[in-house]
């Protein structure tokens, strides 16, 4: 598992990684089932507190991404969960907002914004595993 | 329940009228690690000191492991690994017999297996005296006694200070390994900002016996924006609410200040603009220059 931390970045570590592993599961680098590494060695791993990792883990099995198997380990859950489109889009908005505020803040116009979602979103829905695509 | 490994409450001290401490109030959670931060000389060897019972505050009082300093010290050292900053073994003795001679005061909790084994980790040498080990070989012999007897509380005043990257790494990875076990606490003095960034779940920040910050390193991060931009005159500061840095850097300036909320960070950036700001660039809020803006600029303006 290749993660990447940015100590200049305002976000937290925490986010970075919880961030970085939801990014995988949705491209299906990280398929179902797959074992993340224990919070000891991923903290000796990206030489961080313990306690960053094991709350990034707890993060991660809230929003259902993992799975804590007592005594196994934490492991990526099966993506299967289809949410009602209201809620899907409820649960998009605070996101939608962060990006519409960093994109005022530098300037970019409406039309840059939607051009520039839709090439990304076309990209990204194109590298997606197809057995994540079908959900 | 969560209690507090390390507690002061409005901790003084002064030498030769000189304070060294000012009303130091700190609380150090179990379980956490926490990145002391200052210069040299801004008080953070005196409050180790206190929290081992060896220097006695002039007023104010601090609870380690829910302990006394002053009146148990000794229980103290029994449960917390401490690091020096230069190790204060007896250069004639050698390795094996400085193990020996610690190992007579925990005699219920040193571990001869834990030891060996860090020994051979840290490949220290067992029968070379003290006077002939290198820095790196003396540092990582002060983390194994320190970590011999299992503490529930490890304190590290700048341990690597001045030594190399290798012995750096060992000493991240042995907090590392303590803290993956059960209610254990870290304490520690750094000048090494990358390190307490990566490692701290709190970092302080003490600049002449004064707590500037207490605050999780998350937190910090969020509530400081630091901004570079061009002006035509010199910024007027007082129009800039929250400032903490302002500083010129060639043809830029390089503002910094606290925002604890989005409106507040807008009203900084409209303050800028106000000022006819161009060129504005948010920028980065890692902890070295967070710590730089706050300590620099209380010694230059």
């Amino acid at each position: 598992m290749n993660l990447k931390l940015d100590t200049t970045s305002p976000q937290a570590i925490y986010l970075q990684i919880v961030e970085q592993v939801r990014l995988q599961v949705a491209r299906g680098e990280l398929e179902a089932g797959c074992k993340l590494p224990s919070v000891r060695e991923m903290a000796l791993t990206l030489r961080i507190n313990p306690n960053t990792v094991a709350r990034a883990y707890r993060e991660l099995e809230h929003d259902g991404v993992v799975v804590k198997q007592q005594g196994r380990g934490v492991f990526v859950a099966d993506q299967t969960v289809t949410l009602p489109a209201t809620e899907r889009r409820s649960q998009l908005n605070p996101h939608l907002d962060a990006l519409l505020v960093a994109a005022w803040r530098i300037g970019v116009t409406p039309d840059e914004l939607v051009q520039q979602l839709g090439d990304r979103a076309q990209e990204f829905f194109a590298q997606k595993s197809p057995r994540a695509r079908k959900r | 329940m969560t209690e507090n490994a390390i507690e002061t409450f409005e901790l003084e001290h002064a030498f030769d009228q000189e304070p060294v401490l000012r009303r130091l109030s700190i609380a150090v959670p179990q379980g956490s690690v926490y990145g002391l931060l200052g210069r040299n000389g801004s008080g953070k060897t005196s409050l180790i000191k206190m929290l081992l019972g060896v220097l006695r505050p002039q007023a104010g009082r601090c609870r380690v492991l829910g302990l006394d300093p002053r009146d148990d010290a000794v229980a103290i050292r029994s449960r917390v690994g401490y690091v020096p900053q230069e190790c204060d073994f007896d250069p004639q003795m050698s390795v094996v017999e400085t193990l020996r001679f610690l190992r007579s005061f925990y005699p219920s909790t040193w571990r001869d297996d834990v030891v060996e084994q860090l020994l051979d980790h840290f490949e220290v040498p067992r029968q070379p005296r003290i006077t002939n080990l290198s820095g790196g070989h003396k540092a990582r012999l002060s983390l194994v006694c320190a970590l011999a007897f299992e503490p529930e509380l490890l304190i590290l005043d700048e341990p690597t200070a001045g030594l190399d990257a290798v012995v750096r790494r060992d000493f991240i990875e042995a907090i590392i390994e303590f803290m993956t076990q059960e209610e254990r606490t870290v304490f520690f003095c750094s000048h090494l900002l990358n390190e307490v960034e990566l490692l701290a779940d709190r970092v302080a920040i003490l600049e002449h016996g004064r707590l500037l910050i207490d605050s999780s390193v998350d937190a910090l991060k969020q509530s400081l924006c630091r901004v570079t931009a061009r002006f035509r005159a010199a910024p007027i500061r007082s129009r800039i609410p929250g400032l903490i840095a302002c500083r010129q850097l060639g043809e830029h300036w390089q503002v910094a200040a606290w925002v604890d909320s989005e409106s507040e960070r807008d009203t900084f950036l409209e303050a800028l603009a106000s000022q006819g700001a161009t060129e504005v660039r948010v920028g980065e809020a890692d902890l070295e220059s967070i710590f730089v803006d706050l300590v620099g600029s209380r010694n230059h303006g």
